[in-house]
């Protein structure tokens, strides 16, 4: 139309309306184009009437060449490296419904897509398609990882979940094994029980009679060690409580690891006694914070393992030692040292592995190491393994030490606690004396020996004593003396120290009773001030044990 | 053609079809290689709308394209040789060389293209 034909004001107004259009296209435009989505439209044949920067990017070319041209032809629709039949494939005519998935290949390479289309009739005439189509490439990535990570997961779960089956294997076969070292430790006692209960009932016959004949001398004496004999067992007994208590219940908390070894020991003692000697080297060792049933766990095994590297009946030659320590960084260091068979060095390696063994069929399982393993890392130690074929093995594990760690001997695998019995221990060169203090602590277990070279010869194998009561005058070696050497080697239990004295005290005896923090009592020992002592030493915490007796 | 680069070597060129353009989208005019090249007159083109010389499948892209161009200044085609299609008087449609320049003059953009059909 000509501009003489057109009033001017309607033309301003038109011109006002064009403006206007044109900003709202503008912004449509970028904001469309603005989009990570490839968007376009075209006609009826698919003819690219517009598409945004996205679609160009996908298509690989500039904006002007994909304009005008067919939708068809920028890409090849694959799934599964086959091209997508026509009749799905939504270039041919927009599906009315939902999108689909597939790869296309593009001059930036294959991108994974999830393609929408939608048919749009504006007018009678004319229809147009819409598509929008979406890079799923790193969402599928994503995705993948996800179901990757599940599987890894669960993966991780079944393995745990055979790990405990095979750490319950392995525990219920160590029950086994000491059911018969446990029978062993409780058929002695039993069978003194059972003779003294045969000799009571005699008695008892015989009393009944003839009252008058009065009761035998011995009487209390074998009833006290009928009761010995009872409590043993039921020492016994709580050990094996200790080792097969309930996955449910395993508490970590501070443990001395020298009394779960104990524990072990007695557990495994027939088994260890028929072909070594047995020698203990507990030195100050730092508590550790783990299951004391898993600890005990891991040293039934390794013990197991070293009694079985030696043959039978060659106690006298052959050795399991069995050391504490502390290292430098106060972990607290277990050796299990056995002059057995050794491992091959190529087997070294693998001995971890589980259902690795070298024992026939029948007797080894092969899982001890590898339970073993498990459980000392997951107590966050480490185990290793040094051995020399034809000379032994050492087996070391190294804990971590417990913050709250004392490095005295813990009250928690007191076994007399409960009952307040102590274990005591009598070093007097007087056997008058011993057989005395013997005498008066009846209720108790007493171990006597007669010299100082006796004590520190005991403390090698044995130190479980809740008191060491100790003459500071002896011939051979000085109570000074043995105090001395406990402190050096066993600080734990120089502790439980309690020194008796005829009086005659040398000058260098009474610098030593003053400075040392333990009580010193006098003979003739009176019984109640005993008993106070050992009620004190039994039953207190080792913290105020120390207090009480300095 | 190397020589003709400017807007107003644009404007000025005799020996190759040129047509120029307002702001609103209406052809101002086209000169005699263009009308001999394309067969259209001068009255017949003068005031229209610049898409009675782009195919119908284009105009999408040419309306909202030319409309971002003048909200946001920023030129996505200018100044560069484009592969084109441009209707005929008699209809036909032709490949043709597009040279589009544009330039601001007293706030208004003016806008000219040569355009060489093969
Ligand atoms: N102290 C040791 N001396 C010699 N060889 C050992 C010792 N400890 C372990 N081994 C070797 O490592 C192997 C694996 O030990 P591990 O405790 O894992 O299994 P096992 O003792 O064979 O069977 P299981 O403990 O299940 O009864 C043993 O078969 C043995 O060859
Ligand atoms: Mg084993």
């Amino acid at each position: 139309m000509s501009s003489d034909e057109q009033p001017a004001a309607p033309r301003r107004g038109e011109a006002v309306v064009l403006a206007g259009l044109r900003a709202t296209l503008a912004k449509m435009e970028c904001a469309l184009s603005s989009l990570a989505e490839a968007i376009v439209w075209t006609d009826g044949e698919g003819t690219v009437q517009w598409c945004n920067r996205a679609f160009d990017e996908l298509a690989g070319r500039p904006h002007i060449q994909v304009l005008g041209k067919c939708v068809r032809d920028f890409f090849v629709l694959r799934q599964a490296g086959k091209p997508v039949p026509q009749e799905e494939n939504p270039l041919f005519g927009a599906r009315a419904c939902g999108g689909l998935c597939c790869d296309i290949e593009t001059p930036n390479g294959i991108v994974l897509v999830e393609i929408q289309s939608r048919k749009l009739q504006l007018t009678a005439r004319e229809d147009i398609l819409i598509f929008v189509i979406r890079d799923v490439t790193q969402e599928q990535l994503a995705l993948e990882l996800q179901r990757s990570l599940r599987e890894q997961a669960a993966a991780q779960e079944r393995a745990e979940e055979l790990n405990r089956q095979l750490f319950h294997a392995d525990r219920l076969k160590a029950i086994g094994q000491l059911a018969s070292g446990v029978a062993h430790e409780v058929n002695n006692p039993l069978t003194y029980i059972i003779g003294n209960l045969d000799h009571l009932a005699a008695v008892t016959d015989a009393f009944r009679a003839d009252p008058n004949q009065g009761l035998p001398a011995d009487l209390e004496e074998v009833i006290e060690e009928t009761r010995h004999g009872a409590e043993r067992i039921s020492r016994i007994v709580r050990d094996l409580k200790v080792f097969s208590r309930s996955e449910q219940d395993q508490d970590d908390r501070s443990i001395d690891v020298r009394d779960t070894l104990d524990v072990a020991l007695t557990l495994l003692g027939n088994e260890i006694h028929h072909r070594a000697t047995l020698k203990r080297d507990y030195r100050s060792t730092p508590s550790v914070r783990c299951s004391e049933s898993r600890l005990a766990q891991v040293f039934v095994n390794l013990l197991a393992n070293a009694a079985q590297a030696l043959s039978e009946g060659h106690s006298d030659e052959d050795e399991i030692r069995v050391c504490t320590r502390s290292d430098d960084q106060r972990r607290a260091i277990i050796e299990i040292h056995d002059t057995g068979s050794g491992i091959d060095p190529r087997d070294v390696p693998r001995a971890f592995e589980p259902f690795f063994t070298t024992k026939p069929v029948g007797e080894g399982t092969g899982l001890g190491l590898s339970i073993c393993h498990g459980l000392v890392v997951g107590m966050g130690g480490t185990i290793e393994i040094e051995s020399d074929v034809g000379s032994g093995t050492c087996v070391r594990v190294t804990l971590p030490g417990s913050v709250d760690s004392p490095a005295a001997r813990s009250q928690t695998g007191r076994r007399l606690k409960d009952t307040a019995v102590g274990r005591l221990l009598v070093v007097d060169d007087d056997p008058a004396v011993a057989r005395s203090i013997v005498r008066m602590l009846r209720a108790h277990e007493v171990v006597v020996v007669n010299s100082g070279h006796g004590a520190l010869e005991k403390f090698t194998s044995d130190r479980g004593f809740d008191v060491v009561f100790c003459d500071l005058m002896m011939p051979d070696l000085t109570g000074m003396a043995v105090y001395e050497r406990v402190c050096e080697l066993y600080p734990g239990l120089a502790e439980r120290f309690v020194f008796i004295t005829g009086g005659a005290f040398t000058a260098s005896a009474k610098r030593f009773v003053r400075t040392v923090p333990n009580l010193c009592l006098d003979k003739p020992l009176d019984l109640a001030s005993v008993r106070d002592v050992i009620q004190r030493f039994v039953s207190s915490s080792a913290r105020n044990r120390k207090q009480s007796a300095g | 053609m190397g020589r003709i680069v400017t807007f107003d070597e644009v404007v000025s060129a005799e020996d190759v079809p040129v047509v120029v353009a307002n702001q609103r989208g209406l052809i101002d005019r086209v000169n005699q290689a263009f009308i001999d090249a394309f067969g259209w007159s001068q009255s017949e083109v003068a005031e229209q709308p610049l898409t009675m010389l782009i195919p119908s499948q284009f105009h999408d892209a040419h309306n909202l394209g030319f409309s971002r161009f003048l909200a946001t200044e920023r030129a996505t085609l200018l100044g560069q040789a484009l592969e084109l299609t441009i209707v005929c008087a008699d209809g036909r449609e032709l490949a043709a060389e597009h040279f589009i320049v544009a330039k601001k003059i007293d706030d208004d953009w003016c806008f000219a293209a040569v355009i060489r059909a093969p």
